[in-house]
């Protein structure tokens, strides 16, 4: 697949505090490449840069194999930017708002109202042209705010946390349009700490933590490390009372870690031990409270990689 | 008590990151004060003449404290007469006739033509000079009054951006967190009045003892905290009200006579500006340095009730937005 | 160049849809001129030459407050994140913040310019001779004061602390330039102060053009405000960072 971005060696300090630390990586046309990642990771830092709102220290972006500081305006053209906070006019129309933002693409003319009509299809909000945005639901306003990006049809769409504060419903038809972009042609940067959108809509991932790129690549070769493996967690009432060496003798446990009164218990899915791990608890007198099992998911690959949950 | 020691404190948190605006508006405050003691301490010049003899053989009256006489060939411009450069234009006649040129009254044009034959007259009967005290109360006016609604800030954040909403519902008591405002926004006007104590020490002459001083201010501070609340308790957009509340404030002050006395010669206006609770401190002030202020207490009372009857519309308007809600 | 036209064209619409900077540059410059006006008729021999001074000397006042329209444009809580947004277009820089400066200038132009139409042949006011020249000369003024309220912005990054500096700069030199009342006779040194304020110097050109049919002090004066509006959109153009709005 044609390369349509390429990041190399970018690195970013805000004072003497290293925000992003030599990242490299590509961005294929046709495909939703999603950042994934805790709050801090470096994904928006990652972004702003992309649009050239943010200067970097060091790296190279190549657009179509052309540094993007050589042609900036023609580069912005193909872009599309759905910002994390709503950039919405509270006090105009969908439709006044969607013409302004189309119009600074050089779209104007029956262009401009085609795109108009197309983006208020997009975001489903044709009946609700001529309304205020200030009258619309958090939902409405997340799906105009897209919607502003796309009108004029970029190339390469970045969106930076774009579901943020908005119902299940109105994420899932954000979502569906996502995948319905990607069918017209376009090349999705999608950034999240989600990690059920992730899984959801990308086609490849970038997993990032404190400026640095952890891990790279699909859904499934991901998981392919852990998908083998399933996660036992046991809420005790107090813990302690088990030594850790008995679950290690049961045949299959790979880890056992203790997160205050919970213990996380890896074990390889082949193996029928559950039974045997339940016992323990009853021969140690280890009162359980609550149990739950856990498949392989983004959430343990991270724990995974950097020791903590995605969302600590 | 929690709720208001709570609300306090994280007010003052919050002015943190407004510390230059803050500044800004103390400076300028303590600036006018300083500019108003040494503007009563100038000797005002009342008339400005420029003198046009005939030819050489008039004399050119000398200029005195109240005269200030230039001497001239030519007549000065119109310009210069409307903006009050020069108050009148004198032709001097050889047999001593004079031909005034001016754009002001019959009593002012009387006033020229007396100094101009006797620099050195008492002007008394003329217009009475306002005091040092009353100067310095009415420059910081206008100032301390736009202070007190920029000050509400915390108030005004907290009701457009929902925080309010969020306070009501927990067990805090509305009026303790009413009374924390008021009481944030009367110290952020210590300074000036911290500027008066040192002038005071310094043995400058600032007109009123600082008791009475704390107690104009203090009033003063009440004016402007009722009238920023009641603006912002009707418009949501902070600053749209600061707009709305800074033009009523200049407005008002310059019609109360604050930097200026102003007098019209149409009685229904005088009538009009005196309804100003702005122009009955003045008063009430002038009287308090002339030491008959216990013969004028109406006026004091007259400030006090305006203000009390500004916060109970905006106390009576929260409740109905917020508490009846509950 | 479309571009810039578009981001023009929405400043204009947001400011022509705005009641509050409408009243605040129509309705209060009008009540400071009348009220003013009647209430020192007193001490004039005719009435008419009060509002003669106040409407000249607000008029000054309220070009300068202009400076408040142009942050109420560009950073107002409301719309300073769609403003902002146009950073991510082809528009650019540039486009964001001169926008403000020709749409603030272009509104209160137009506002103050009705106040004029209005008030000159209901007070009986004149303009001079040549009432051209003195509306002429009104465009550099109002466009300094749009510049100096974008200048701001980009400065202090809120509209808060743009207005609340530039609403006490400009009141302190205004008092100080005489607009509310002569300072000619407080004595030497506020003599000496009050010739170093703008203020003054605009006071003395647009009386001169209104009172002696001179414009000798209009040429120096709108030179003046047009190299120091080139200075201040300088200004925006080096504190103007995108990513201090990130």
């Amino acid at each position: 697949m044609e390369k349509l971005l390429e990041v190399t060696h970018l690195s970013k300090k805000f004072k003497d505090t290293s925000v992003l630390n030599d990242i490299s990586f590509d961005v294929l046309r046709g495909e939703i490449l999603c950042f994934l990642g805790p709050n801090g990771a470096g994904k928006s830092t990652t972004i702003h840069i992309l649009t050239a709102a943010l200067k970097k220290d060091e790296g190279n972006i190549l657009f179509r194999q052309k540094p993007i500081t050589q042609h900036l305006s023609a580069y912005k053209q193909c872009l599309g930017i759905v910002p994390q906070e709503l950039a919405l006019y509270e006090e105009l129309s969908a439709e006044q708002n969607l013409r302004f933002f189309a119009s600074l693409y050089g779209l104007h003319g029956k262009k401009l109202s085609q795109a108009v009509t197309y983006a208020l299809d997009f975001a489903g909000l044709s009946d609700r042209a001529h309304d205020k945005v200030g009258t619309f639901s958090g939902g409405m306003k997340r799906r105009l705010n897209i919607a502003c990006a796309i009108a004029h049809r970029p190339e390469l769409v970045i969106m930076d946390e774009p579901t943020v504060g908005i119902d299940p419903q109105s994420r899932n038809y954000i979502l569906d349009s996502i995948r319905k972009l990607r069918s017209e042609g376009m090349t999705i940067l999608y950034t999240t700490h989600y990690m059920e959108e992730v899984e959801a809509i990308s086609t490849r991932i970038l997993i990032m933590d404190h400026g640095s790129i952890i891990a790279e690549g699909t859904n499934e070769s991901l998981k392919e490390d852990i998908e083998n493996e399933k996660r036992y967690l046991i809420e005790v009432e107090e813990n302690g009372k088990i030594p850790l060496e008995e679950f290690y003798s049961i045949e299959g446990v790979k880890s056992v870690e203790i997160i205050e009164n919970t213990l996380s218990i890896t074990s390889l899915k082949s193996v029928e031990n559950l039974d045997r791990i339940i016992s323990l608890f009853s021969v140690y007198h280890e009162k359980i409270k609550n149990m739950t099992t856990e498949n392989a998911s983004l959430e343990t690959v991270f724990l995974k990689l950097t020791g903590r949950k995605l969302r600590d | 008590m929690n709720t208001f020691f709570t609300v306090l404190k994280n007010n003052y948190l919050r002015t943190i990151p407004r510390i230059v605006p803050v500044m800004i508006y103390t400076g300028v405050t303590l600036l006018t004060i300083l500019f108003s003691i040494y503007f009563t301490g100038t000797q005002q010049v009342r008339a400005r003449i420029i003198y046009i003899p005939a030819d050489s053989s008039v004399s050119i009256p000398h200029s005195s404290s109240a005269l200030q006489v230039t001497a001239s060939d030519t007549a000065p411009s119109c310009a210069d007469l409307m903006k009050r450069k020069y108050d009148a234009a004198i032709f001097a006649g050889s047999d001593g006739s004079y031909q005034i040129r001016t754009y002001l009254n019959e009593k002012s044009k009387n006033m020229i033509l007396n100094l101009v034959k006797h620099p050195d007259a008492d002007l008394s009967s003329y217009e009475k000079q306002r005091g040092v005290g009353v100067n310095v109360l009415g420059f910081m006016m206008m100032f301390l009054l736009m202070s007190a609604l920029s000050n509400l800030f915390a108030f005004s954040d907290d009701r457009e951006q929902g925080q309010l909403s969020r306070i009501i519902l927990a067990p805090i008591s509305f009026s303790w967190y009413m009374a924390a405002h008021m009481v944030y926004c009367i110290t952020l006007l210590l300074p000036a009045y911290l500027l008066l104590v040192l002038l005071k020490l310094l043995g400058w002459n600032i007109g009123f003892s600082l008791l009475q001083f704390a107690g104009l201010i203090l009033l003063l501070a009440l004016l402007g905290i009722s009238m920023a609340l009641l603006l912002h308790t009707l418009i949501i957009k902070p600053d749209n009200a600061n707009m709305l509340g800074n033009s009523i404030t200049v407005l008002t002050c310059l019609l109360a006579g604050s930097f200026h006395s102003i007098t019209s010669r149409y009685p229904v206006l005088n009538k009009a500006t005196d309804l100003l609770p702005q122009k009955k401190l003045l008063d009430y002030a002038g009287y308090l340095e002339q030491n008959t202020a216990a013969a004028h207490s109406s006026l004091l009372y007259y400030v006090i009730l305006f203000s009390l009857f500004l916060f109970l519309i905006s106390v009576i308007l929260l409740r109905k937005q917020y508490l009846d809600k509950k | 160049m479309r571009c810039f036209f578009t981001v023009l064209k929405m400043d204009l619409r947001n400011l022509f849809r705005n009641p509050v900077l409408i009243g605040y540059n129509t309705v209060f410059a009008l009540l400071l001129i009348l009220i003013m006006g009647f209430l020192t008729s007193g001490d004039y021999a005719s009435g008419k030459d009060a509002f003669q001074y106040y409407l000249v000397t607000m008029l000054i006042y309220g070009m300068l407050s202009g400076a408040m329209t142009a942050t109420n444009c560009f950073m107002e809580r409301d719309i300073r994140r769609p403003n902002l947004r146009i950073i991510f277009s082809p528009a650019g820089s540039f486009s964001v913040y001169f926008s403000k400066t020709l749409a603030s200038f272009l509104f209160d132009y137009t506002m103050h310019l009705l106040l004029l139409a209005l008030l000159c042949p209901l007070l009986h006011v004149t303009l001079g001779a040549q009432p051209l020249y003195f509306l002429l000369l009104m465009a550099p003024v109002e466009f300094t004061a749009a510049s100096l309220g974008t200048f701001f912005c980009c400065l202090l990054h809120t509209e808060e602390a743009a207005s609340t500096l530039l609403s006490m700069t400009i009141s302190l030199l205004c008092i100080l330039g005489g607009t509310f009342f002569s300072l000619n006779g407080m004595g030497h040194i506020l003599s000496m102060l009050s010739s170093f304020s703008p203020v003054k110097w605009l006071n003395d050109a647009f009386f001169a053009l209104c009172c002696d049919n001179s414009q000798a002090l209009a040429v120096p004066v709108a030179f003046g405000c047009l190299i120091f509006s080139l200075l201040l959109t300088a200004g925006c153009a080096l504190f103007f960072k995108t990513e201090d709005y990130l």
